[in-house]
């Protein structure tokens, strides 16, 4: 049953994130996808298999319910914040809305220690809102470095 | 965190040469294609690597291990870096050779075969030892993930030439 409702808490958030009107030009939204992936499994794999801090359930329902979660949900969450932080003007407004999802994405995580997909072992709550924090500013940072690229090709964005 | 190698061998020197050649090629070429679109495309070759190499080789799945030991090595993320410069090559051709209609077909067949050579050479230097997993896998990885290499390209082409304000300026990154 945890794996029907969270496909569907997938399913539903994908297709309101591809009919939702992006902030961000596609590049960019293809960018910050992709090395979110990257830097995303690579902790993942780091806390998981290296450090084992994280253990995850044997159950395959649950495995594959914390692969969905690591693969898409997790990673779409932080281009949607991505997104809206990009078309804010100021800095408090950025921060507030950086704020929100950072709950929201430890949110999501909270729910897979409660089903028991993640059994944390010397890990963390502000452990893991560091890590989303810091993963937050890290794609950011990225983001205003390819966003110069594209102003210096003309790009419209 | 990510561990270093405790005898640098053969694997690490195949991964640190190959990669420094690579990437000496990609330097010489001249420039077909806008800076954007060859991030892009190194980043999205790396990032699928990562990801089907995170999702078939990780403990409970565990087809294959890669470099030394089955944790997340620093070299494994060297090793990443080397699919970046692969995957510009395929485009880089790809744009080169006017490649269209079904001969797109017989390209990527090319390519999932070197695809496949280079990497029965990397068994040999011990950069993937197999447990479940064939060759004769990875063919159809390459052929699927090719695939959708090209069909990006061509994505990140035509938003390029269409969102470019000075069409001036496509006509300089798309040498003819």
């Amino acid at each position: 049953l945890k794996l029907v409702i969270f496909l569907n808490i997938t399913l539903f958030f994908l297709i309101s994130f591809f009919i939702k009107r992006k902030q961000l030009h596609p590049f960019e939204n293809i960018f910050l996808l992709l090395i979110l992936e990257f830097i995303f499994t690579g902790y993942i794999g780091v806390i998981h298999i290296n450090l084992k801090v994280w253990e995850i359930s044997e159950r395959e329902d649950l495995y594959i319910l914390f692969r969905i979660n690591e693969v898409i949900l997790t990673p779409l969450l932080y281009l949607w914040c991505l997104n809206i932080i990009g078309s804010k003007r100021k800095i408090l407004e950025k921060v507030k809305v950086s704020l929100v999802y950072i709950s929201l994405i430890y949110s999501l995580e909270f729910l897979l220690v409660k089903w028991k997909v993640i059994i944390y072992k010397e890990w963390s709550i502000w452990q893991s809102l560091l890590v989303i924090s810091t993963l937050m500013l890290v794609s950011y940072i990225l983001l205003v470095f390819f966003r110069k690229l594209l102003r210096k090709e003309s790009l419209r964005i | 965190m990510m561990p270093f190698p405790e005898v640098f061998d053969q694997n690490e020197w195949f991964v640190l040469i190959v990669l420094f050649l690579s990437l000496v090629i990609v330097y010489l070429l001249p420039k077909r294609m806008p800076l954007s679109i060859t991030v892009l495309i190194m980043i999205y070759s790396f990032t699928v690597a990562r990801l089907s190499d995170h999702l078939l080789s990780s403990p409970k799945i565990d087809l294959y291990n890669i470099m030394d030991t089955e944790k997340y090595e620093f070299f494994d993320l060297i090793l990443y870096l080397l699919y970046a410069p692969f995957g510009y090559f395929f485009v880089y051709i790809y744009e080169k050779i006017r490649v269209r209609g079904y001969w797109t077909v017989v390209y990527i067949l090319l390519w999932s075969s070197f695809g496949s050579l280079f990497e029965w050479v990397s068994v040999y230097f011990n950069i993937f030892t197999y447990k479940e997993w064939e060759l004769k896998y990875s063919f159809t990885v390459y052929v699927f993930t090719q695939t959708l290499t090209l069909l990006l390209f061509n994505y990140l082409r035509k938003q390029h030439q269409c969102n470019t304000e000075n069409a001036d300026i496509n006509k300089q990154v798309y040498k003819k």
